[in-house]
């Protein structure tokens, strides 16, 4: 059986790479696709890429983890000049 | 470029102590974007285990999804701790010296550049660097040491500089 997953989550992908890593799901039986807007034409664009037995996916998607760790690090940032206003 | 990073800075990037947190996330921010290659030995990334923050989880799961880790077994390098340990030097600076040799070997073993906040450690190698070579081969770049320049020079491509080296004697 296969199954596709439509997702924004990074938490769902995260629980397959984990599964991977946990070698419960083979590598083999995975494929990522991720889908953007072409700037040129509108087209759709879609770069693929396999998982490797940790998990990883290499460079793809470009800003799919970013996201979370831009907002850490937003809120830390913010926290830190909230707490020492007087440095910045 | 391989770059070994202290767990100092996993922990601190995770709190909010002004100004050194926020250098941090800044130095992991460069690290994922720029596409450096983060070296973990075993002792390395146990120690990232105990002391990572949140952020630096965070961090350290993408680092490793986008497979910019490069993972180092960690023997020890025993002609060089046997070297190391002829230095002269109290007991509990020695201890402290070789609570840290193995990010010392980590970095010996790929591109000798190690980041941390630890300047009781560097100050220690420093002290060595004359009677061991290799620590002259390795640059340490503490983030909180203003002559340091560490972010821009990170930002730059951390070209591998002798004047950054420990021990470089500046006469």
């Amino acid at each position: 059986m296969r199954v596709v997953i439509e997702t924004h989550s990074s938490l769902i992908l995260r629980g397959i790479q984990t599964q991977v890593a946990r070698q419960t799901i083979s590598p083999d039986l995975v494929m990522l696709h991720w889908f953007s807007r072409s700037e040129e034409d509108g087209a759709t664009d879609i770069k693929s890429t396999l998982l490797d037995e940790d998990g990883a996916f290499g460079d793809w998607p470009e800003d799919f983890d970013d996201v979370i760790l831009g907002s850490e690090r937003a809120y830390l940032d913010a926290v830190e000049m909230h707490s020492y206003p007087y440095h910045e | 470029m391989r770059l070994v990073v202290d767990a100092s800075i996993a922990r601190a990037a995770g709190e909010t102590q002004h100004p050194t947190s926020k250098l941090c996330r800044e130095t992991l921010d460069i690290v994922l974007t720029k596409k450096y290659v983060l070296v973990l030995s075993r002792a390395i990334a146990d120690e990232w285990k105990t002391h990572r923050s949140v952020y630096a989880t965070t961090w350290l799961s993408t680092m490793i999804a986008k497979r910019r880790i490069v993972r180092v077994e960690g023997e020890p390098l025993q002609t060089f701790r046997n070297t190391l340990a002829t230095i002269e030097l109290g007991d509990a600076d020695m201890r402290a010296m070789m609570k840290d040799v193995h990010l010392i070997e980590a970095a010996l073993s790929f591109d000798r550049r190690i980041f941390s906040l630890d300047e009781a450690a560097r100050l220690l190698f420093i002290g060595a660097s004359a009677g061991v070579g290799e620590l002259r081969q390795l640059i340490w770049a503490n983030l909180t040491r203003d002559d340091d320049r560490a972010i821009v020079w990170l930002v730059d491509g951390a070209p591998f500089e002798k004047q950054r080296c420990i021990g470089f004697d500046k006469s």
